[in-house]
């Protein structure tokens, strides 16, 4: 076990930012933490780079108990939501700097930090000076910088915020190609869902400083135990009711929707059927589906590969992810039809 | 309009020079007696004044800046008193402190190291007076330095000291420059509290006003210029090694 946290409690001004956290890495794994902003990410991750000091709780690297360590003993890399280059030295300065600590011969100091540079596609920029960077380069010069000296674990606090949508993408893949080239133990806080989703090996999803899941991505995707979860991970169809004799669940308008008897549960019980949008299927018979409801398009939104239809049913409002610029129209009348395993049902308190 | 605003407050400032030296006949060859010594001796105590100030008032600014403590409040408002009080009134307090006849001030006589009428005297109401300045304006360029450079130097495993000198340092550097040059400007000039403390030895201001009594404002102008002369020295080479590359990490 590479890292783990344990019970992790800090509060501000009598407001709990982070409740009770715990999670862990295993070495060589890639954690993301994920949750909306303030819920007590950033506070977990300075807390394990010993930036923060936790009112309760453990903190341990390496099998080690590092809670009341200084964050000079740690061995641990950290790229910052801002920018936190050192204005005053060079790109290059920046990593030799960061090196000084652990490597004792400058000419090595030198050929590590050209290394790096080269690692994350920076070596044309080594004397440059950070404010001649563009926000890109300036972030795998922080990335760059954070590996240098071999951390054990890097942290990653929300590096690609800030930056636009097709660099944010080209950063997160090599973020990933980084990760799997040094094989370093990394976590990444993250609010963006997508990101969490398509670099982690785990995720931990939090929301007002506590863990609501913790999984791979595909279960937190495909099974999300919370509303809260299933609502902030991804999109979905929502379908408000109660569970009913058979386990599924009856809208407040009387509709049935089938999940297969999972409404766990008493009969009575509040829950929610959360269905993805590329799970509804739009079509003119509905036949073969678990799931059937004749309803009226009332919103097509082009998004340019795909479109997403809004469809209004007897069982409520349902988003149906479609093949761009395809003959589904406003106005139509179409069935939607979903399967009942793809249809995900959180119970009121909590629990599948 | 910024420009003609400040220009009403620069002539209001400029004016009395003029005046000053054109209603006067000059300097003349007559100096009056001790004059060189007093040049010395100012040369001799703002420096050191300055000096200490910056040693222990550079950290106390960083700690200010960065700590949080119960009663930080009351201890930056002490820390800035000297600044208010008049300074004839912290040259009392400093002979109620450091006085021949105090506790402290008898040792350190019989240790053959007086307090009062000694350079150290001047050194000590000078620094008492002018140290604010060092810690006000450094304590705002610390605090202004962006927290997480110092975070990501902890990390790599720089301690506390290496990260103060190779980070918060540099990047303060422009406001710690200014509250020296501040703080010199104040101990070079300082009469009141020196006064008190040490009437002698003379420094170049206390020397004036003993010029200024015996033969009125003729008197003054060949200290004045002097202390002018040696302000305006330091004020350009510090803004000099500001901007040389160099020196500016």
């Amino acid at each position: 076990m590479m890292l783990e946290v344990r019970d992790l409690t800090k509060t501000y001004d009598d407001e709990a930012a982070v409740d009770g956290l715990s999670f862990t890495a295993e070495t060589g794994e890639f954690v993301t933490l994920l949750g909306p902003s303030g819920c007590g990410k950033t506070t977990v991750l300075k807390a394990v780079a010993g930036i923060e000091t936790p009112d309760g709780g453990r903190v341990s690297l390496r099998g080690e108990d590092v809670t009341d360590a200084r964050p000079e003993e740690r061995r641990v890399g950290m790229v910052f939501q801002s920018s936190s280059l050192f204005p005053s030295m060079t790109v290059r300065g920046n990593i030799e700097y960061a090196l000084k600590p652990h490597v004792d011969d400058a000419d090595r100091r030198r050929e590590r930090a050209d290394e790096v540079l080269e690692l994350v596609d920076l070596s044309g920029k080594a004397e440059n000076r950070p404010d001649s960077l563009s926000g890109g380069e300036a972030r795998r010069a922080e990335l760059a910088r954070a590996l240098s000296y071999e951390p054990d674990v890097t942290l990653l606090d929300e590096p690609l915020t800030g930056l636009d949508r097709a660099l944010r993408n080209e950063l997160k893949d090599e973020i990933r190609r980084i990760h799997d080239e040094t094989g370093v133990t990394t976590v990444l806080v993250t609010h963006d869902q997508e990101e969490a989703i398509s670099v982690s090996d785990r995720v931990v999803v939090m929301n007002d400083g506590r863990k609501e899941q913790e999984g791979t991505p595909r279960e937190v995707y495909r099974h999300p135990r919370t509303r809260f979860v299933a609502e902030f991970v991804g999109e979905s169809t929502r379908f408000d009711g109660v569970v009913d004799e058979d386990g599924d669940v009856r809208t407040e308008r009387g509709t049935k929707v089938g999940v297969n008897g999972r409404g766990e549960g008493e009969p009575g019980d509040d829950a929610s059927v959360y269905v993805r949008p590329e799970n509804v299927d739009v079509g003119h018979s509905g036949s073969g589906y678990d799931n059937a409801f004749r309803g009226e398009v009332i919103e097509v939104t082009e998004m340019g590969s795909y479109a997403e239809a809004r469809i209004r049913t007897s069982a409520g409002d349902v988003v149906s992810k479609v093949e761009g610029f395809s003959d589904v129209r406003e106005g139509e009348e179409v069935v939607v039809g979903f399967e009942d395993s793809d249809a995900v049902v959180v119970a009121d308190d909590g629990n599948t | 309009m910024f420009g003609g605003l400040g220009a009403v407050l620069f002539g209001y400032v400029v004016y009395p020079f003029v005046a000053f030296f054109a209603g006067t006949r000059g300097p003349g060859l007559d100096a009056g007696t001790g004059f060189r010594e007093a040049v010395v001796n100012s040369l001799v105590t703002a420096p050191v004044a300055t000096a200490v100030a910056t040693v222990f008032g550079v950290p106390l600014a960083y700690f200010l800046a960065r700590a949080e403590f119960r009663g930080k409040g009351l201890v930056e408002a002490l820390v800035v008193l000297p600044l208010v009080l008049p300074p004839v009134v912290g040259g009392a307090m400093l002979l109620m402190g450091f006085g021949r006849f105090t506790t402290v001030g008898s040792i350190a006589a019989a240790a053959g190291v007086p307090l009062t009428d000694s350079l150290v005297g001047v050194v000590l109401a000078q620094t008492f007076v002018a140290s604010p300045f060092v810690v006000v304006t450094s304590r705002a360029g610390f605090a202004s330095v962006n927290e997480e450079l110092e975070h990501a130097s902890r990390t790599m495993g720089h301690g506390p000291v290496a990260t103060f000198w190779n980070v918060s340092l540099p990047s303060a550097r422009t406001a710690v420059a200014a509250g020296v040059v501040l703080t010199f400007a104040r101990a070079v000039g300082e009469f009141g509290a020196t006064m008190m403390v040490a009437y002698n030895p003379r420094t170049m201001p206390t020397l004036i006003w003993v010029d200024f009594i015996a033969r009125g404002v003729d008197g003054v102008v060949a200290p004045a210029l002097v202390l002018i002369g040696v302000s305006v020295t330091v004020i350009v080479a510090v803004q000099k090694i500001e901007t040389i590359p160099a020196l500016r990490r």
